[in-house]
């Protein structure tokens, strides 16, 4: 929604409310993700999230009966977008960041908060990073001032991992075949490190070119060569849908364990060519039971679809930002440093497990679910009839890597 | 040796693939001068089409709805926009035609989502057509390829042995004296622009039935396509198909190289050992999104008509 109408939107119920609500300054959330251009899918998913979250949360009184005013900014998925539109939510009022972009997105975002928090230290904003999956953020550019809401990619392999072996779908050899990107590499890296922890022997490894190869056939050839039974994969939207096309119609006899299989499109894309294979999801309802099974019925009914992907992620971010806020004292203006304490404190409920922020690195402590795509699925996704099985749900504890020793972070 | 065989085979085709698209990009260069940036857009929207139609027609039918379409949206580009342009320069028409892309891009969002849709290639086609060692090569993929072969022998004819293609060819030449001879030539130049329009609407409805269908897919391949004509120089058919077929399969063998930049140029004596495993430690196998520019930066500097362009360029 553009701004404007979002603006509209939060003010016709706060007007509705009277006199009290009209008194009440509106605490600013400025949303930065890409609307439009070649990201658009991304920001996409996130707009049905919102509501869901902050509706509720102003029904129930807000931050001491301010409300929660959160506008959605278009950064047209290049830095330089994101950079214009910071600049342009800060002076519109608003302090609290929510970066749902690539990597790249994020640390120019990251940057910007940075310098603006170096400039006006007395009125300083966060960063809550909901897509950005780079082990950069909670590594060398950890901060004070920002916080990770997705996994790393040494997470979900490690989550993927631990669950192929103990069913043993993982089997002995394993490939890497990755996007060229830091986010591939780390995917790479990670899938090197564990082979010794789940006996696993890599096979070969390869990267690609992050969306400009449209015929993966000789990456599936090449593949073929060394016959891996398990392909770990952090390749995203239509590189995967091509990836998993071109395994399935020179029968590649090898499943693929990814971490983006659930965005919307992808099974629908794929076809049966996504069947059988392993993603490491942040929701899967079947996997919550009733709870989780509420949770997804509620939202469903509120935007017409299931949370899948990075939806689930946002619907983290705002769940926790909302329960953080909830424990600060009232002021005249929301007290950042005070909000932060409350995200790094408090454990916040959700249908697969509590959800907490290490105050160490701001990485989110989150229960996953390992996921394979299956016609027995309870839901069906995309209007197709596969939907993903939960395997088996980790809980936060055992998802949790280490800190990672590159982070300093400096606490002010 | 299997694995060489699947490997040429696949890179022909792709190589086939691309020259559907860009032939009607060449064609429309050749012809009328005019360098679409949306030519692309055209593919994409031959494949979004196809897939709307395909619940009504069938695929096939399908398939035939894409390309007639976009032969038909081509046309009234040609008319309601390019014509009106044409008159101040062909920079005008560039940009007209970099503009559109966008829109198309925005159009198709708005009428099928974000997301990728589903357009898959129907069960009775996914069988393998043939087997090498352990490959079953899939039909549609060998499909694709004769249909760009059909193509190219049914255009190559038709201006070469036909008097429609002795007017169109006379009509490049000496638009004047065509028209003085009687000719609409403005209608010749409509047709070109549909019938180009149309070649990529084909290849978007069967290449988006085999790879993916998403507002993405004309960003993908746009540059591309662009690449192939500049390569085989602008406005040759027969160059675009040679441009082609080397690139892909260049992009598709170059997975196979097992060697890093860095080793390569070290063994030459360009750079030293040291750098070789530092700075250049980039493995070949990763450079095939990247390798058609470099293709196109060496011809540029060596031969800049491209293989077969004519003095003209």
């Amino acid at each position: 929604m553009h701004p404007v109408l979002k603006l509209v939107a939060a003010a016709v119920p706060a007007l509705a409310l009277g006199v009290a609500a009209a008194a009440a300054e509106p605490v600013k959330v400025a949303y930065l993700t890409p609307k439009t251009g070649s990201m658009a899918f991304i920001g996409a998913m996130y707009d049905p999230t919102i509501d869901f979250v902050v509706k509720p949360f102003n029904a129930a009184g807000g931050w001491n009966g301010n409300p929660v005013e959160v506008s959605v900014y278009d950064d047209q998925g290049t830095t330089q977008g994101a950079a214009d539109r910071f600049k342009q939510a800060v002076a519109d009022g608003a302090r609290i960041f929510i970066g749902a972009g690539t990597s790249p997105l994020a640390a120019q975002n990251l940057a910007d908060i940075k310098r603006w928090n170096q400039r006006n230290p007395d009125d300083p904003a966060i960063l809550l990073i909901v897509g950005a999956e780079g082990v950069n953020f909670t590594g060398a550019d950890c901060s004070y001032y920002s916080f990770r809401f997705t996994t790393t990619p040494y997470i979900r392999q490690n989550a993927l991992a631990k669950v192929m072996k103990e069913t043993g779908a993982l089997g002995q050899k394993v490939y890497s075949l990755q996007p060229d990107y830091t986010m591939g590499r780390d995917m790479e890296a990670a899938t090197v490190a564990n082979a010794k922890t789940y006996g696993y022997e890599v096979v070969g490894t390869a990267r690609h070119d992050v969306f400009k190869i449209k015929d993966f056939s000789s990456f599936v050839e090449k593949a073929r060569a060394v016959a891996p039974e398990t392909i770990f994969t952090a390749g995203g939207g239509s590189d995967l849908q091509l990836i998993l096309q071109a395994a399935s119609s020179a029968g590649l006899p090898a499943k693929f364990a990814g971490m983006f299989l659930d965005e919307p499109g992808n099974l629908a894309a794929a076809g049966p060519a996504a069947l059988g294979n392993y993603t490491a999801q942040i929701f899967n309802a079947q996997a919550g039971g009733e709870k989780g099974e509420a949770y997804r019925a509620a939202f469903n009914a509120a935007t017409g679809r299931d949370p899948v992907a990075f939806m689930s992620n946002s619907l983290i971010t705002l769940t926790m930002l909302t329960h953080a806020m909830k424990q600060v004292p009232a002021a005249p203006k929301l007290p950042i440093k005070a909000l932060i304490t409350a995200m790094e404190t408090s454990k916040t409920p959700w249908p697969l497990g509590d959800l907490s922020m290490r105050a160490d690195d701001h990485q989110l402590q989150l229960p996953l679910v390992v996921s394979v795509v299956s016609k027995d699925a309870a839901r069906k996704l995309d209007g197709t009839d596969m939907g993903f099985k939960p395997v088996k749900l980790l809980s936060a504890e055992e998802t949790s890597m280490p800190v990672n020793p590159e982070c300093k972070m400096v606490r002010n | 040796m299997d694995t060489i065989v699947v490997a040429l085979l696949n890179g022909l085709i792709y190589g086939l693939l691309l020259f559907m698209i860009s032939s009607g990009l060449t064609l429309i260069f050749g012809m009328m001068g005019i360098l679409n940036f949306a030519h692309a857009s055209f593919y994409m929207l031959g494949a979004y089409l196809a897939f709307a139609a395909t619940r009504i027609f069938g695929f096939w039918g399908g398939i035939v709805f894409g390309t007639l379409g976009v032969a038909l949206i081509g046309l009234l580009c040609e008319r309601t926009l390019l014509r009106h342009v044409r008159r101040h320069g062909h920079v005008q028409e560039l940009l007209l035609t970099f503009g559109l892309s966008f829109a198309f891009e925005e159009l198709v969002k708005v009428f099928f989502g974000p997301y990728a849709v589903s357009y898959p290639v129907p069960e009775s086609l996914r069988f393998a057509a043939f087997s090498i060692g352990a490959v079953q090569y899939p039909f549609f993929r060998v499909l694709i390829g004769a249909t760009a072969i059909a193509m190219f022998a049914a255009i190559f004819c038709l201006l070469r042995f036909t008097r429609i293609g002795l007017v169109v060819r006379a009509a490049v030449l000496n638009p004047d004296m065509v028209r003085a001879l009687g000719y609409n030539v403005s209608a010749i130049f409509s047709g070109m622009f549909a019938v180009g329009a149309g070649l990529a609407g084909l290849a978007g409805a069967m290449g988006g039935a085999y790879y993916t269908t998403n507002p993405n897919m004309a960003t993908e391949l746009g540059v591309i396509v662009f690449v192939v004509v500049v390569v085989g120089g602008l406005g040759s058919l027969s160059g675009a198909l040679i441009a082609s077929l080397v690139i892909g399969v260049l992009v598709n063998a170059v997975v196979y190289v097992d060697t890093t930049f860095g080793d390569l140029l070290a063994k030459v004596g360009i750079v030293s050992a040291e750098t070789a495993r530092t700075l250049l430690n980039v493995p070949i196998a990763n450079t095939a999104g990247v390798l058609p520019f470099l293709l196109m930066l060496l011809v540029l500097m060596i031969r800049p008509q491209g293989i077969a362009g004519d003095e003209r360029v």
